[in-house]
């Protein structure tokens, strides 16, 4: 690994939180993690991260209001992440517009973080592939 | 001899009488009556006889006088009889109509009253009524019809009922369809900004020759119903995030101690972990099905209707359920009817069906036993059965009614190897249901259960009757 990846996590469950931070980084990842969607949106603006996973549900600004407001200015790419099956996602918000925004996936919680890793080191090899 | 001379003795009698008579009749011999001298002479004879003839024909005058009395007397008398007859009979006849105006009149107030007391209730019911033609034209509307649909009952009597309400309001009531039917209508009305959700069951109404003559329809305002529904949902998804988030804290945190992230694990650690793991899982499940099963109920979520081959469903089902199978050495075989027809379902909740009910049937049926799962089109063509056959321990009749109660368990098992939410089969019925379908068990203690459902083939324009009610979690 060249350079660490930097993932950067906002959720407003601060727990959470430091759970994936914690194994993310124990498995060589840098993290950065903020607790609602305008600091993170913030972060991004100032010192772009490599990719963001992004909490659906939470207070104030929810998931895909940040992810709307992130894709005004950056292409980064976002997993979502949500507690809820993903059916009751899909049934909330359009397919189109979700992937109008341009989400590189969902993550379900209650999923193993392998999976999370997965997901991540596809997205990131996707990224590198169409940047080539 | 003795009799010869008595019969010579009578003879001579009469004889001698005889004489005597005859010698009286010519005058020849002079009787003496009594003390009085009877001498017959011709006069006294002509005299005799002509009194006779006068004092008969006086006796003539007097028979036919007699005659004639009788006669007027027993004339008067049938007269009399004959006349008190009739009057007997008119009054009886008048009597018979007055009882007749009487029932009548009674009836007649009957249906009166009857009317006013249909009229009334029809008046007072709270749900609105609305009758009309064959030509949409309003016959009948109660006040609490003018109220949901917010118009006056005499801007609409004979007119039609479609005439200056909004944006066809009533257009989709008014379409034809000889069933009774059931539709919910949203109304915006210009007066008001609040948008009411209507209920409209309508049935066509047909004369004896089964001619349409009109339809009457029963409004219900739901607006009310859909706002609790909308907060029923509301808090049911966000008493699903509230209980979510902390069991995958929990599992995480646990997960992330297995895993050897925070250092090295004991064997014993190890253990108690994993406990602990899987009762967060259970308490997972149970979660989810209660969740799942309470936004059934509340209608909250409603079937996300797309075209799908239930063989590939039930492929999909068993083969996410192959690895619990095989830990059991269940042999799982499958029966699916080649030209089944694509069906308009929920193709995540028929999922959950087949799972549930396939997945009872794992819980149950003893190592090496064996699973049938069959979709087969029903006789009448126009719906298609599933059924899971199990050759486990079966259902005792008295508890086939119960085992879709919701937290039912067979025999009070709780504390066996089979654990479960007790939700399963309630949540398959409740999805069921939610596609017009309908489910069953037959089942013999000891020899197996077969659980049976019914989908109804929908085609494409039946989604259209549906709405979506989108939930977030």
């Amino acid at each position: 690994m060249a350079s660490k990846t930097r993932i950067l996590l906002i959720d407003d469950e601060k727990d959470f939180l430091e759970l994936m931070s914690f194994w993310l980084k124990s498995k060589g990842y840098d993290t950065i993690t903020v607790t609602n969607g305008r600091e993170g949106i913030e972060i991004i603006k100032k010192n772009m991260p490599d990719i963001v996973f992004l909490d659906i549900f939470m207070p104030d600004l929810n998931g895909v209001e940040t992810l709307r407001e992130i894709r005004k200015f950056s292409d980064i790419p976002v997993i979502m992440l949500t507690v809820a099956e993903l059916k009751n996602v899909k049934d909330a918000y359009s397919m189109n517009e979700l992937n109008n925004l341009g989400v590189s996936g969902f993550f379900k919680k209650r999923d193993g973080f392998e999976d999370l890793i997965k997901l991540l080191e596809v997205t990131i090899r996707m990224r590198k592939n169409i940047k080539k | 001899m003795a009799l010869v001379l008595t019969v010579i003795v009578i003879l001579s009698i009469i004889v001698s009488f005889l004489i005597v008579n005859l010698a009286r009749l010519s005058g020849h011999i002079k009787i003496t009556q009594g003390t009085r001298d009877y001498k017959p002479s011709l006069d006294t004879t002509i005299s005799n006889e002509l009194n006779t003839i006068v004092e008969s024909a006086h006796n003539k005058k007097e028979l036919v006088k007699l005659m004639r009395e009788t006669i007027d007397r027993e004339v008067k008398k049938s007269v009399d009889i004959a006349a008190k007859n009739v009057s007997t009979k008119y009054e009886k006849v008048l009597q018979d109509k007055n009882a007749t105006e009487e029932i009548i009149t009674r009836k007649y107030k009957k249906v009166i009253s009857e009317k006013k007391q249909t009229e009334m209730i029809v008046r007072s019911i709270a749900e609105g009524l609305v009758v009309v033609d064959r030509d949409g034209k309003v016959l009948l509307m109660n006040p609490a019809a003018e109220k949901i649909l917010n118009v006056k009952r005499e801007d609409k009597i004979n007119k039609s009922i479609l005439s200056d309400l909004e944006e066809g309001q009533l257009v989709s009531m008014m379409k034809e369809g000889k069933e009774s039917q059931e539709r919910i209508i949203e109304l915006l009305s210009s007066k008001e900004d609040v948008k009411k959700v209507i209920r409209s069951s309508s049935a066509v109404i047909e004369d004896e020759n089964g001619r349409t003559v009109g339809m009457v329809s029963v409004l219900t305002d739901m607006t009310k119903q859909r706002e609790l529904d909308r907060m029923k949902a509301n808090f049911i998804n966000t008493i699903t995030h509230e209980f979510r988030t902390p069991l995958v804290a929990i599992e995480k945190s646990i997960s992330v101690v297995l895993e050897g992230a925070t250092g090295s694990v004991t064997k014993q650690q190890e253990n108690f972990l994993n406990i602990a793991n899987r009762n967060i899982e259970r308490l997972s499940h149970l979660i989810d099905d209660m969740l799942e099963l309470s936004r059934l109920e509340s209608r909250s979520a409603r079937p996300k209707l797309e075209s799908c081959s239930i063989g590939s469903i039930i492929d999909d089902v068993c083969e996410t359920l192959k690895t619990w199978a095989d830990s059991k050495s269940i042999i799982i075989t499958k029966n699916v009817q080649v030209d089944l027809p694509n069906l308009l379902i929920d193709s995540f909740r028929i999922n959950q069906v087949f799972t549930n009910i396939i997945g009872n049937a794992i819980k149950f049926v003893p190592k090496g036993g064996n699973i049938k799962v069959e979709a087969l089109y029903m006789r009448d063509g126009n719906s298609i059965v599933a059924s899971v056959k199990d050759n486990g321990p079966g259902i005792p009749k008295e508890e086939q009614s119960k085992i879709f109660d919701k937290f039912y368990q067979i025999g009070d098992r709780v504390s066996t190897d089979v654990s479960g939410s007790g939700l399963g089969l309630s949540i398959a019925k409740e999805i069921v249901e939610m596609h017009d379908g309908k489910i069953w068990v037959e089942s013999e203690k000891g020899i197996g259960a077969k659980f049976n459902f019914v989908l109804p083939i929908k085609h494409e324009e039946a989604k259209n009757g549906i709405e979506n009610t989108n939930t977030v979690d």
